[in-house]
């Protein structure tokens, strides 16, 4: 009888298995680079290009940054090795010597729940990154934190003295003090830069609360002229490239965590406020709901005011200071943590000037040019990936990190994308672009 | 005693028909729900020769000769690739499912007889790797619904039955998947599980004017099917976040499983052979979405966009009485999809898909027999863009389907 025996069933059913167990797999997809040449490629830039994210130069950030997920891109089109200054493994090297941060889960001072705080995850970071790497090794990203357009051809930004120069630049500066970083740009001969410069420029600025700050704005006419200058250098030796603008304030977390009327009130909470003010300054008054909080003013005769709509409160400010004592109602807040009017037309005016030297430059000299001022607008209003929904709000929205203005990994990936699809485009080539969330997000305790 | 050789004969030709016949119409509607009929493609509402006519033509119960009952399993295997714009080749987890099924005819007499149908009309059931990319979409689901149906079947003429009875479906809805968030120990995840009962009708009509031909007709209703109580737990969730996430809460959901209207007609060629044939109508426009409520946390709610369209399928299947003891048959089929485009996510990689079946009855005595049949689906390729989720790639699928069905009549 057919079949008597199991065996020969057993192995007429593996036979029939194995002859049709089919595989499904697709073929590997066909990239190229089209007009473009990424066998040596060269960044240029501030914080954002270094891969400076929660306040601090770490190696993680560092080695997710915008121009190494942009290396990992080019590779599949041919693209060179990409040598980054990378630093020790650790908490990293960030402003004064800081230690990166991290969100803690803390008591809120005045009430009963707890509020997310990003504190640095140490005492201090890591002094032993501040040797130097020595000059074997040509490193491709040349992006530095705290880069003006004027430190990229400034000998002494390459300063090994304490405090002298930038700390990353003389650790990995080809010749410390004497080289510069268009310099040492050249030296690497490259067929493609990358250029995002302009930054610190005028949000050093802005971060320090405008006049109250540290840093002033790069003139637009100065900046013109170098960034002018750093453009014809760098395709001197006819590099192919891309070039990104300025984005713009009302899109990054730092200036839009607290909405100018973020101040919410409860009916007896602005009654109280209100019979104060009617003997501090009657012309200040509350209501419940919705409220902009009260600012420092020299030229008011109570010293404050109300902010207006389009003025900026910086998240630098202390949320305990908010919360429990009364800043922005009792107290005004302090001029280093807010942008007035005068302020923010400055900043905005010079954002507008640069951006138009940013777009002719690429127009005149044949790169693409990448719209990051329209990107920030994009993600501002969300930008959906493989179903996560990106935005820019602080911490919840995925693309900043916890200090609220440089990308989270995810966010560098994001930026990094955008930059593929002019390059695509410009170039008519074809370069696959990352998948955002196989970087890493931000943790929450 | 058959010598060896007409036993390797039989053996090899066993294999030949074997390689050279089902589904119903797309979707997660289930193939390979009893053997024979499996192995004609599905063409099984006009011919309803044995006892899982209880499932496709209860009309066709009283035209039996004998009293059945049928008990069986399928092997599902399959096999799905997604090309990724970002990453590249991705497989789903290989795919391994085996439903069982349960059919009975008890003949009361020349006019009445009652059957029973078990099994799983509905079955999906997805995996992919817990860190792919589209994991804050999908890691695993599972949509099954198992249909109990008692039926009861009149013989109105020598030439006209009908039947029909309740349909009790029993649902099991399973979903994972990654939630964007991050804690120290890692990704939060989130799970769910719910089951639920809903209830239908099927109502069939068997003609057959003479003993060359016969026809039928057949309508299963719609199945509205509410989870009311499902479990939903979350993993890795930050200290920080807890009130969003609790570590368990409860959720419900419903959707509707569609009705099947199925058309069917058999043609004896000779006395070997019969050729069948049936197209089948799904009203899968009812499955429009997935609206996922939790329980005292409405900022967890969540929707899965479906807005599947109706969806038919053409079956044919033919019978080859090789002698008493073997029967050989083979089909095929074309299944329309009913997930269009801009909403077909990994859960479900569905497309237009191609089946072509073989298998046979062995008969052991006057009232044993067993049905065996292989099925090969081929699921066409499909490029998609996801809207919900913004997720894009390509999709292809193998499935290969092997069954046995045990059948004893009295």
């Amino acid at each position: 009888m057919l079949f008597q025996k199991p065996s020969l069933l057993l192995l007429t059913a593996l036979s029939m298995l194995t002859f049709s167990s089919c595989q499904t797999d697709f073929e590997d997809i066909k990239y190229y680079d089209g007009n473009a040449d990424f066998s040596r490629v060269v960044v240029v830039g501030g914080s954002h290009l270094a891969g400076y994210s929660d306040r601090a130069l770490y190696l993680e950030a560092q080695s997710n940054s915008i121009p190494a997920i942009l290396a990992s891109r080019f590779s599949f089109v041919g693209g060179g090795v990409f040598n980054q200054p990378l630093v020790y493994p650790g908490v990293g090297i960030g402003i004064a010597g800081n230690a990166r941060y991290e969100l803690h889960q803390i008591m809120d001072p005045c009430q009963t729940g707890t509020i997310l705080l990003a504190e640095p995850s140490a005492i201090t970071g890591d002094n032993t990154n501040y040797n130097w790497l020595g000059d074997l090794i040509k490193y491709n990203n040349l992006a530095v934190p705290n880069t003006h357009i004027s430190d990229l051809t400034r000998q002494s930004f390459g300063d090994p003295s304490p405090f002298l120069g930038n700390p990353l630049y003389a650790r990995f500066a080809s010749q410390p003090g004497t080289s510069t970083i268009s310099g040492d740009a050249l030296m690497l001969n490259p067929t493609f830069v990358t250029v995002w410069i302009g930054m610190e420029d005028v949000y050093n600025y802005a971060r320090g609360g405008g006049e109250e700050a540290n840093d002033s704005i790069t003139p637009p006419s100065i900046f013109s002229t170098l960034y002018t200058n750093l453009i014809n250098e760098l395709t001197s030796l006819n590099a192919n490239g891309v070039l990104m603008n300025i984005p713009s304030l009302s899109n990054i977390p730092v200036f839009t965590e607290f909405p100018y009327n973020g101040l919410v009130l409860t009916p007896a909470e602005a009654a109280n406020l209100n019979a104060l003010y009617a003997i501090v300054d009657p012309t200040i008054s509350f209501t419940a709901g919705a409220n902009p909080y009260v600012i420092a003013d020299a030229d008011s005769p109570s010293g404050r005011r109300l902010i207006h709509a389009g003025e900026y409160i910086l998240n630098t400010v202390s949320r305990d200071s908010i919360n429990c004592q009364g800043w922005g109602t009792t107290v005004p807040i302090d001029g280093k943590y807010v942008l007035v009017e005068n302020e923010v037309t400055a900043i905005v005016d010079a954002i507008t000037a640069y951006n138009l030297t940013i777009a002719s430059c690429a127009t005149n000299k044949g790169l693409a040019f990448c719209n990051m001022n329209a990107f920030y607008k994009t993600l501002g209003n969300g930008v959906l990936f493989n179903g996560v929904n990106y935005s820019s709000e602080y911490l919840y929205g995925g693309v900043f990190s916890t200090d609220g203005y440089h990308p989270s990994q995810r966010g560098n990936a994001l930026m990094a994308n955008e930059i593929v699809t002019t390059i695509n485009r410009y170039y008519s080539a074809k370069i696959p672009m990352a998948d955002v969330n196989a970087y890493s997000g931000i943790v929450f305790p | 005693m058959v010598s060896n050789t007409q036993n390797s004969i039989r053996y090899i030709f066993f294999l030949a028909v074997f390689f050279a016949s089902h589904s119903f119409g797309g979707g997660f509607q289930s193939s390979m729900l009893s053997m024979r009929a499996t192995s004609m493609g599905g063409a099984f509402t006009g011919f309803a020769s044995d006892a899982s006519a209880a499932f496709y033509n209860p009309g066709a119960m009283t035209f039996r000769e004998y009293s059945q009952i049928s008990v069986g399993a399928s092997f599902i295997l399959t096999s799905t690739s997604y090309l990724s714009p970002y990453s590249g080749n991705t497989n789903m987890e290989n795919g391994f499912s085996m439903p069982l099924h349960l059919y009975g005819i008890g003949k009361l007499n020349d006019q009445f007889a009652i059957g029973i149908s078990l099994n799983t009309p509905f079955n999906l059931h997805t995996t992919w790797d817990d860190n792919w990319s589209g994991r804050y979409i999908t890691r695993e689901t599972k949509m099954k619904a198992v249909y109990l149906q008692p039926s009861i079947s009149y013989q109105f003429s020598e030439t006209f039955g009908m039947g029909g009875g309740p349909v009790i479906a029993f649902g099991k809805t399973f979903l994972r998947k990654a939630v964007p968030v991050t804690s120290v120990a890692g990704e939060t995840g989130m799970e769910l599980d719910g089951n639920s009962t809903g209830y239908g009708f099927n109502i069939g009509l068997f003609l057959k004017p003479n003993d060359e031909f016969s026809m039928g007709l057949d309508y299963r209703s719609g199945v509205k099917m509410n989870v009311n109580d499902g479990d939903a737990t979350f993993s890795n969730v930050p200290a920080s976040l807890s009130d969003i996430y609790p570590s368990s809460t409860g959720f419900t959901t419903e959707y509707s499983l569609p009705s099947v209207i199925s058309l069917g007609a058999a043609y004896k060629v000779s006395r070997e052979l019969t050729l069948c044939m049936d197209v089948n109508f799904s009203t899968w426009k009812s499955f429009d979405s997935l609206e996922f409520k939790f329980d005292n946390n409405s900022q967890l709610d969540f929707g899965m966009s479906k807005f599947y369209n109706n969806a038919f399928a053409i079956r044919v299947g033919g019978q080859y009485e090789v002698n008493d003891r073997f029967e050989a048959r083979a089909g095929f089929a074309f299944d329309s999809s009913p997930v269009p485009d801009e909403y077909l996510a990994p859960d479900n990689p569905d497309n237009d898909r191609f089946m072509f079946s073989l298998g046979g009855t062995i008969k052991f005595g006057e009232n044993a027999s067993v049905d065996l049949a292989y099925m090969l689906q081929n699921i066409k390729e499909r490029e998609v863009m996801n809207e919900q989720y913004n997720f894009s790639g390509n999709y292809k699928s193998l499935i290969n389907i092997f069954g046995i069905t045990l059948n004893y009549q009295f």
